[in-house]
């Protein structure tokens, strides 16, 4: 499978590179270039507000994107990710929704933040869900990372699934800088496991706390409670105690859905 | 003969510096909340800045797995405390995305104007404390007087000067009381001189310029791969602005202006707060102006499945009764689906990811705080400035911990 991956890159990429530097090859790629921002005029500034204030040149990728123009939805990048088929496509307008193998994960988002076709360079958040089925009693997790293209105002949800008791997946810290911090909360929340995150603390709950509490079978009241002690004169964790225990109710309703 | 022995002893010291490592808050006053940060200190320089937050993680998250989105509301209010409807607003604009709802233009215009009013309670608060961290303490008192004036605003519309529970799925709570939007109209005449009177103690202030410039810049590219978003993005030269570019709510309808900066330090975002205030208020302007005033306008949506009947029904029928109770109680389910929703919350992009399940509580409310993804670069930041620089790095990224820890 990456294999197959890696060629579908390799003939991207290749087409990509032949668009870019050779502008004669422009035409007979027109239509897949019939791609532009909903405001020019907002393009251009943002565009040249990064790179020109920097004193660097624009790039060549730019000028083409600059060139075709449209209303942004059947653009390049779009046809790009439906070439890359993956399993189902769902358009909204301005943001794209997908879903994701996890073995294309990694050179995935490495072609999300690099290719100029997408230039995601931003990474909003990254959230885990956990269904919980009363049928099987199982649990299935899936991983969301939205990603933002602030050059393309354009935003991508891609959605993995993790199968079932493997909690791990490839850390995108190096990729994303802020991609550490929204790991560990994962990590600290749901007990999922990036490799090659170098600093993969707890990050919100108490130090030396047990459990992941934001999983279905975490209880709402917690495990400890911690108290000051006036006889010790310090900080005691003690289990929680209720006079009356935590009671949950499922209405499952009558009143009708939207 | 005497001798001078005039060459150098060729002996090199070899000294071990270590760095040394200092614990800063969590009760500071300077670090706005429970901040705990461990600084390694290389002399006076920063060597690393390593933030410990969760002081304040109140498992908001968790909690709203628990409660139907008419109580999973007033959460967020409590989030980030200083911009309460900013964040309401995000939460039902999420719930109305999966249930389909159109909100009448009325309650928009209402929504747009507790928004930018939200916008100035929080820059008010940022640009004062921040001043105050730096040494400036009149603004603070100047800045507390006008959010006074803000938060009876709130307080007249919502019944709570803070914690407001206004913006509801479908609408707003409540029309707005009568001789509300005079009193703003007045409030805004004022209030650009208040904004003139800030400047002339800051702006061209020797002092707050020589702590402010330089320190703490962010390259464009630095600040889009460290995910920061609003003033900070801005304030590298990136001209992104949510309202312009999710265009939500009637921001379409509206003429303003988005400040940028130049240098991405620390006095271009001061600068762009400054002027933020200034075009928040001509949106109110224009809010004020175009607000629809008939009476036939409506300040909620006409689908009940969501919104509570109105209160003289209430009184008279008893089957409204019931529909009151059972929507307070109950609550309404939405289908099974999942949206994020981003706006331009007064700190940044403020997000709603929200799962719903088919039942009258979600799934999964995942909540995007811009302070979390701000403070994470508190290292980038800071790393080789001074001590006293850091003071002031926290004070640019407007730090509330509520949202940080959620």
């Amino acid at each position: 499978m990456i294999t197959l991956f890696h060629n579908y890159v390799l003939q991207a990429w290749t087409k990509y590179i032949s668009i870019t530097f050779f502008p004669q090859l422009w035409k007979f790629f027109a239509k897949d270039f019939l791609c532009v921002p909903r405001k020019i005029e907002e393009y251009v500034t943002s565009s040249s507000n990064i790179f020109q204030r920097f004193g660097i040149q624009t790039p060549t990728y730019l000028n083409i994107n600059l060139y075709f123009t449209s209303n942004g939805y059947s653009s390049l990048s779009d046809s790009f990710v439906k070439a890359l088929l993956f399993k189902d496509v769902g358009l909204v307008p301005s943001s794209v929704r997908f879903t994701c193998d996890l073995t294309f994960f990694s050179p995935f988002c490495l072609l999300l933040n690099k290719s100029s076709l997408f230039y995601y360079k931003t990474l909003i958040d990254i959230t885990s869900i956990e269904f919980y089925s009363k049928k099987n009693f199982k649990t299935q997790t899936y991983l969301n990372y939205h990603f933002l293209s602030v050059l393309k105002n354009k935003r991508l949800t891609l959605k993995i699934s993790l199968p079932n008791h493997v909690n791990v997946i490839t850390s995108l810290s190096t990729l994303y800088l802020n991609a550490c911090w929204y790991e560990r909360e994962v990590w600290d929340l749901f007990g999922i496991f990036f490799i090659k995150n170098n600093d993969l603390r707890r990050i919100l709950t108490d130090y030396g706390f047990y459990g992941f509490p934001l999983r279905k079978g975490f209880p709402l009241p917690g495990y400890v409670e911690i108290r000051y002690s006036d006889d010790f004169l310090q900080i005691n964790y003690d289990p929680t105690e209720f006079s009356q225990t935590f009671r949950y109710f499922d209405f499952s309703s009558s009143w009708d859905r939207i | 003969m005497l001798k001078f022995n005039t060459a150098q002893p060729n002996v090199q010291k070899t000294t071990q510096v270590k760095n040394f490592t200092i614990n800063f808050g969590p009760q500071h006053p300077a670090a706005h909340g429970v901040l705990r940060l461990i600084l390694e200190l290389n002399g006076e320089l920063i060597f690393r800045a390593d933030p410990h937050i969760g002081l304040l993680h109140r498992a908001t998250e968790k909690l709203i797995e628990y409660k139907t989105y008419v109580q999973a509301l007033p959460y967020f209010d409590r989030l980030d405390y200083v911009s309460m409807m900013a964040q309401e607003h995000t939460f039902a604009l999420a719930v109305e995305q999966i249930a389909d709802i159109q909100v009448p233009l009325r309650a928009q215009y209402i929504r747009v104007l507790f928004c930018e009013l939200t916008r100035l309670l929080n820059h008010l608060l940022a640009l004062t404390t921040h001043a105050l961290d730096v040494g400036a303490t009149t603004p603070l008192l100047w800045g507390f007087e006008e959010r006074e004036k803000l938060m009876e605003f709130y307080e007249r519309v919502s019944g709570a000067r803070m914690h407001a529970n206004y913006i509801r799925p479908g609408g707003v709570m409540a029309d707005l009381p009568i001789g509300l939007l005079n009193d703003i109209f007045y409030f805004t005449q004022q209030f650009y001189f208040r904004i003139d009177e800030i400047e002339e103690l800051l702006t061209n202030n020797r002092i707050w310029k020589q702590r402010l410039v330089q320190i703490g810049e962010v390259s464009a590219i630095h600040a889009l791969n460290y995910g920061l978003t609003g003033v900070l993005l801005r304030g590298s030269g990136v001209s992104w602005d949510l309202r312009i570019t999710e265009n939500y709510e009637i921001y379409n309808l509206i003429n303003f202006n988005i400040p940028i900066g130049t240098f991405g330090d620390c006095f271009d975002r001061y600068l762009i707060r400054i002027n933020e205030m200034r075009e928040s208020l001509n949106i109110i302007m224009q809010v004020l102006v175009n607000l629809p005033a008939l009476k036939s306008y409506r300040y909620k949506t006409d689908i009940f499945q969501v919104s509570l009947p109105y209160r003289t029904d209430l009184k008279l029928s008893m089957e409204r009764l019931i529909h009151h109770f059972k929507l307070c109680s109950n609550g309404y389910s939405l289908p099974q689906a999942e949206t994020y929703i981003a706006t331009e919350a007064p700190k940044g992009e403020f997000g709603v990811f929200l799962v719903s399940n088919n039942i009258a509580k979600s799934n999964r409310c995942k909540i995007r705080a811009p302070g979390f993804t701000h403070l994470q670069a508190l290292n980038f930041m800071a790393k080789d400035h001074l001590l006293a620089d850091v003071v002031t790095i926290i004070g640019t990224q407007d730090i509330v911990f509520g949202e940080v820890d959620r």
